[in-house]
């Protein structure tokens, strides 16, 4: 619309400032920005399209809802991310686990036996990867964790939470955070050793 | 030699001649009949349909909705092409449960009706633009979507 | 190793220890190869994701997206409100229909004054008249400019829950 005033080039803080006053052309300029940093979160933690989709633009409405709650303590699209993994997190502990899952996290948890028999990776399997590749091997073996262990690893890694940041989320004790991390890190090693073999080979 | 009084009235009857010819090609313009295709196409993120009567839509049509729309490929369930008379209307069937009614409008404008089950359930009304493609969508099972693109023929 | 021993490697990368507890782990992984080797790979682990987390695309253009998202923020804000509206909507039922019908006529009037739309504004070319015709259904508009496309997205205003799949479907496309 020729009318409309151009955000492109404006600062998210002052964005913000206008979409807490009403300014919805302000805050759907902040949603451009930040939409697929927020659908990309999402989808690794659901591995669905749809419901990142519908999750990402829930996450969007309700932060319109909480705008005057947001006091720049983090960056906007920190406070953002957070809104969506909550409400990841809250869809996924609707959503009904398939039994093999639930055994592997049994497993897990009592120090199992695939725990156990995952061997060292001693040679670094990302060396020399350019990072564009890098990160689809990464996105390929979050898509073969469980929800679990994937959401622990996301949380720690990406949302660079403490653990009992995690555990408070994911309402669960350090104790377990701190064994679907290692065993979530020492997966997620062997997967990339995989791949490159499969590369080599 | 022509008298000046008969010069005059013969530029007079030229002039008027002029007229009546511009406005008889300038009332066409202001009411034309539209030869419109209406396309209703299914999207979808299954890669495994396949119907030889339901064919992949063109890479131009599918490049253009996956822009738009989260559904990565697109199939043609139907066709009709039509002329709508100059301010009257027309109904494409796209299917059993779905029609179009389109009525050409001045401006030139087209109001839009869409017919679900028989019950009128949504109505446009819009300028059509050169160039621009009209679509009336929505979601249907499964996670898919359906879609009904109007397109002026006469543009094409 | 055992289970605890594994774990304190990990908060020992992760700088969950005390100062204390952590120059201990530091040494014990020095001296021991097997704890050095499972260190290490907890380490390339960590070094792999940090910054590398999938960058993906929404499939789903700027307006679509947005139009959605409006639709629930007004739809949001139209239920919160409801019930302060009841009080005055008496009189107010009148205005909405006051107000729409005076839309339709400045647009009916500007339109027959101007006529051919040839060299008018681009915004009045683009406008759009939409209307409900079925109270189970709501539909709203967009335009994608990168495509030139005009969007008219209808939906069902019952529906809560993505419904389950029929193995008769009845589709619209039937």
């Amino acid at each position: 619309m020729a009318t409309q005033p151009d955000n492109t080039k404006v600062s998210d803080e002052k964005l913000v400032r206008g979409a807490q006053k009403g300014d919805m052309v302000a805050f759907e300029e902040l949603v451009a920005r930040h939409r697929d940093k927020l659908y990309a979160r999402a989808f690794s933690m659901m591995r669905n399209e749809d419901e990142a989709i519908d999750l990402s633009q829930e996450a969007w409405v309700k932060g319109w809802q909480r705008l005057k709650q947001f006091q720049g303590e983090s960056s906007f699209v920190t406070w953002m991310t957070r809104i969506v993994i909550n409400l990841c997190l809250d869809q996924l502990r609707k959503q009904k686990r398939h039994r093999a899952e639930s055994i592997e996290l049994l497993e897990e948890e009592s120090g199992g036996v695939e725990r156990q028999m995952l061997p060292v990776v001693a040679a670094n399997p990302t060396e020399r990867l350019e990072r564009a590749e890098l990160r689809a091997r990464i996105d390929r073996a979050l898509g073969q964790l469980s929800y679990e262990h994937r959401t622990v690893l996301i949380l720690h890694e990406f949302e660079e939470l403490e653990y009992k940041e995690i555990a408070k989320k994911m309402q669960c004790s350090i104790g377990t955070v701190m064994s679907r991390l290692f065993y979530a890190r020492r997966k997620m090693a062997n997967l990339l050793a995989g791949f490159k073999r499969e590369e080599l080979s | 030699m022509i008298p000046f009084r008969a010069r005059s009235f013969h530029r007079l009857i030229r002039c008027l001649l002029v007229l009546f010819f511009v406005a008889l090609l300038a009332a066409p313009l202001q009411a034309a009949e539209l030869k419109l295709e209406a396309r209703l196409i299914w999207g979808t993120n299954e890669d495994t349909y396949s119907d030889p009567k339901h064919p992949r839509v063109d890479e131009s049509t599918a490049a253009k909705l996956s822009k738009i729309f989260q559904w990565k490929y697109y199939f043609e369930m139907n066709r009709v092409v039509a002329i709508v008379p100059s301010r009257g209307t027309k109904s494409f069937e796209m299917s059993k449960k779905c029609v179009i009614e389109i009525t050409e409008l001045a401006g030139p404008k087209v109001e839009v009706k869409l017919i679900g089950d028989g019950k009128p359930v949504n109505k446009t009304t819009k300028h059509l633009t050169k160039g621009e493609s009209f679509t009336i969508a929505g979601d249907d099972k499964n996670g898919c979507a359906w879609f009904v693109i109007i397109t002026d023929l006469d543009e094409k | 190793m055992n289970q605890k021993s594994e774990l304190r490697l990990q908060s020992y990368l992760d700088g969950e220890l005390s100062p204390r507890q952590a120059r201990r782990v530091a040494e014990w992984s020095s001296r021991d190869p097997e704890a050095r080797a499972l260190l290490g790979e907890l380490k390339m682990a960590r070094t792999a994701l940090a910054g590398n987390e999938p960058e993906l695309h929404l499939p789903e253009s700027r307006e679509f997206y947005w139009s959605k998202i409006r639709r629930e923020i007004e739809r949001a804000e139209k239920a919160e409100a409801g019930f302060l509206r009841r009080a005055w909507f008496s009189w107010r039922k009148y205005l909405v229909p006051l107000a729409g019908t005076a839309l339709v006529a400045i647009l009916a009037i500007s339109t027959a004054r101007f006529g051919d739309v040839t060299g008018a504004d681009e915004s009045a070319r683009h406008l759009a008249e939409v209307e409900n015709l079925s109270e189970h259904t709501g539909a709203y508009s967009f335009r994608s400019h990168a495509e030139n496309m005009f969007v008219v997205w209808v939906y069902d205003q019952n529906q809560e829950a993505p419904p389950e799949p029929e193995p008769e479907a009845d589709l619209i496309l039937q």
